[in-house]
């Protein structure tokens, strides 16, 4: 059953719009909210509360992107529930995510606040100026959180040439970002 | 800022670099043909193929397209003769001599079996022979695509399939071979059982492309799509497809299809909103409306589309077909143009019986409040 049809059923309000979503998605749902978590029952619950503000968003809604606007809630539900203070204790990777990213912020960006779609809208813009592997790699490391372990097993990559992959896109992004500026 | 609001702040990054870095894979470099190991080119359609009567090309799509559409005789017909519907074995080498349609390697055949083709989108299907699917495992495969050499044609691709299902006139999820409802396995998660494979072995796989351009600037370039492996779905969440069989299948041909398409200008209020349909075109396959608002619809900003925009399609012998927006957006927005382009869900349209457009009006609301059927505002069609 492709995206569309699944959308047709929860328009239709036929139920089996969930079973469709879970059979065709629930896995990749549930690694994302995993990958932020480190908590299966965490993330089971953020799969769940994702089904429900699906069903409760569409109608009216139509994503474009239904496996994006599915992992998009998922992900900003998951980032809700992450006990920030103790990610430390629990998921190591968090905090790596959080130093790398910190080292892409222009100074000037220090003492500023940059709204969301702002910040998408830069990142999204500049990642489609690098290679599609590349971008692959940036995207499955900062936004679905993977290790760079699982990058390089996904991708038949030696962990070493992900690292390095990701450490010239960070420093390409700074510049990027430093160049472009905010809109405040 | 910090480090973690980036990395929060990074959200709403672009649906398709999500998609792209989930279900993408990296293209393998050709080191030429040397490098194909037990790669075997096999042309499949043969010149008696394309004598065939036209009464008998019509009653073999695929069955993806055959279960989704379910279309008659005669809008068949009409898709075929508008070259929306190409059964490409059938036409194989009449605009691109070069082309290969079917390519086996490591003992699995890809055959490239129907496209359907409007400016604004591509369904193409293909039959895989010869992979043993494993006992309750998912089918896999995800192509790279390129149009004219270029890797950015889309606005969105997604692919999937064929799994022996359809919705029965009820809504119920059954099977297509029997009307019989899809069972479940007894395990923890009540998983269903999918007919993946049809009776001769084959499976089918169809790939769907949303065009970045809407003007029919890629009919009469090549299209390649290359499979390197055929994998089953993962189970865990390291990587989201486990690949069982590594190849290289390239298949190219010339993509053709229809503008076709009637155009109307209704100028007509949708009920009792202050949003005016200014015009639409309406395809087999495709719609693009334009609407005139009175304010700026934040809801773009956040992949939302207009409430007010049109869900569907009502024929002149009353039956109706919904639809869902696939690109939108303002097409001015000093002037407060806003347009959608729509596909049709699961019908193909015999666009000289449309009689109305279809708008969201409502709810029917149960006992407990919780909307059930959906009503509509109808905007009848008056040709230009």
């Amino acid at each position: 059953m492709n995206d569309n049809q699944i959308i047709e059923l929860f328009f239709t309000r036929n139920e089996d719009a969930i079973q469709q979503t879970v059979y065709k998605y629930g896995t990749r749902l549930t690694g994302l909210a995993a990958n932020i978590l480190r908590n299966n029952e965490d993330a089971q619950e953020c799969v769940n509360d994702t089904y429900l503000k699906a069903w409760d968003t569409i109608p009216p809604t139509k994503p474009n992107h239904f496996y994006a606007y599915l992992a998009k809630i998922c992900r900003f539900f998951a980032f809700g529930k992450l006990d920030w203070k103790n990610a430390a204790k629990r998921n190591a990777e968090v905090v790596a995510l959080t130093q790398e990213m910190e080292e892409c912020i222009p100074g000037s960006w220090h003492d500023t606040t940059v709204d969301s779609a702002e910040i998408s809208s830069l990142v999204s813009s500049f990642l489609h100026r690098q290679t599609q592997e590349n971008r692959m790699i940036f995207v499955r490391r900062y936004w679905y959180g993977d290790s760079i372990s699982e990058i390089a097993l996904r991708y038949k990559l030696s962990q070493s040439n992900v690292a390095m992959r990701l450490s010239r896109a960070r420093s390409k992004l700074a510049a990027y970002l430093k160049k472009e500026g905010i809109h405040v | 800022m910090t480090g973690k609001d980036m990395l929060k702040g990074i959200q709403n990054m672009d649906a398709d670099l999500i998609e792209e870095a989930e279900f993408g894979t990296f293209q393998k470099k050709q080191t030429g043909f040397s490098g194909r190991k037990k790669l075997l080119f096999v042309l499949a359609a043969t010149l008696i193929m394309g004598t065939m009567t036209a009464a008998a090309v019509y009653t073999r799509w695929s069955t993806t397209a055959q279960t989704r559409y379910n279309p008659s005789q005669d809008v068949k017909e009409q898709a075929e003769k508008s070259g929306l519907s190409v059964m490409l074995e059938e036409t194989k080498g009449t605009e691109n001599p070069n082309e290969v349609l079917s390519v086996t390697d490591q003992g699995i055949t890809i055959t490239a079996v129907q496209s359907i083709v409007d400016n604004y989108q591509a369904e193409i299907t293909f039959r895989i022979e010869g992979f043993d699917l494993p006992e309750d495992e998912d089918p896999f495969v995800w192509p790279t695509v390129t149009i004219d050499g270029d890797l950015f044609f889309y606005g969105a691709q997604s692919g999937g399939f064929y799994d022996g299902t359809t919705h029965d006139e009820n809504g119920k999820w059954v099977y297509a071979s029997t009307g019989e409802p899809v069972r479940s396995r007894d395990d923890e998660f009540q998983s269903v059982i999918l007919d993946w494979v049809a009776d001769d072995g084959s499976m089918e796989y169809t790939h769907y492309i949303s065009f970045q351009e809407t003007d029919g600037r890629y009919m009469g370039k090549e299209i390649v799509f290359t499979f390197n492996s055929i994998d089953i779905q993962g189970h865990k969440k390291l990587g989201p497809s486990i690949p069982q069989v590594e190849g290289n299948w390239e298949l190219r041909w010339t993509l053709t299809g229809t503008g076709d398409s009637i155009s109307v200008t209704p100028n007509a209020k949708i009920g009792d909103s202050d949003v005016v349909l200014l015009d639409a075109q309406i395809g087999q396959l495709s719609l693009r409306t334009r609407y005139q608002v009175d304010k700026y619809w934040e809801g773009w900003d956040e992949l939302v589309t207009l409430p007010q925009g049109v869900c569907g399609v009502r024929m002149k012998d009353g039956s109706e077909h919904r639809c869902v927006a696939s690109t939108y957006g303002f097409e001015n927005q000093e002037k407060m143009v806003y347009f959608m382009e729509s596909q049709m869900f699961d019908a193909i349209l015999d666009i000289s019986q449309v009689e109305s457009l279809m708008f969201h009006k409502g709810w029917e609301l149960d006992a407990n409040g919780k909307p059930t059927i959906q009503t509509f505002y109808y905007i009848p069609v008056s040709r230009k």
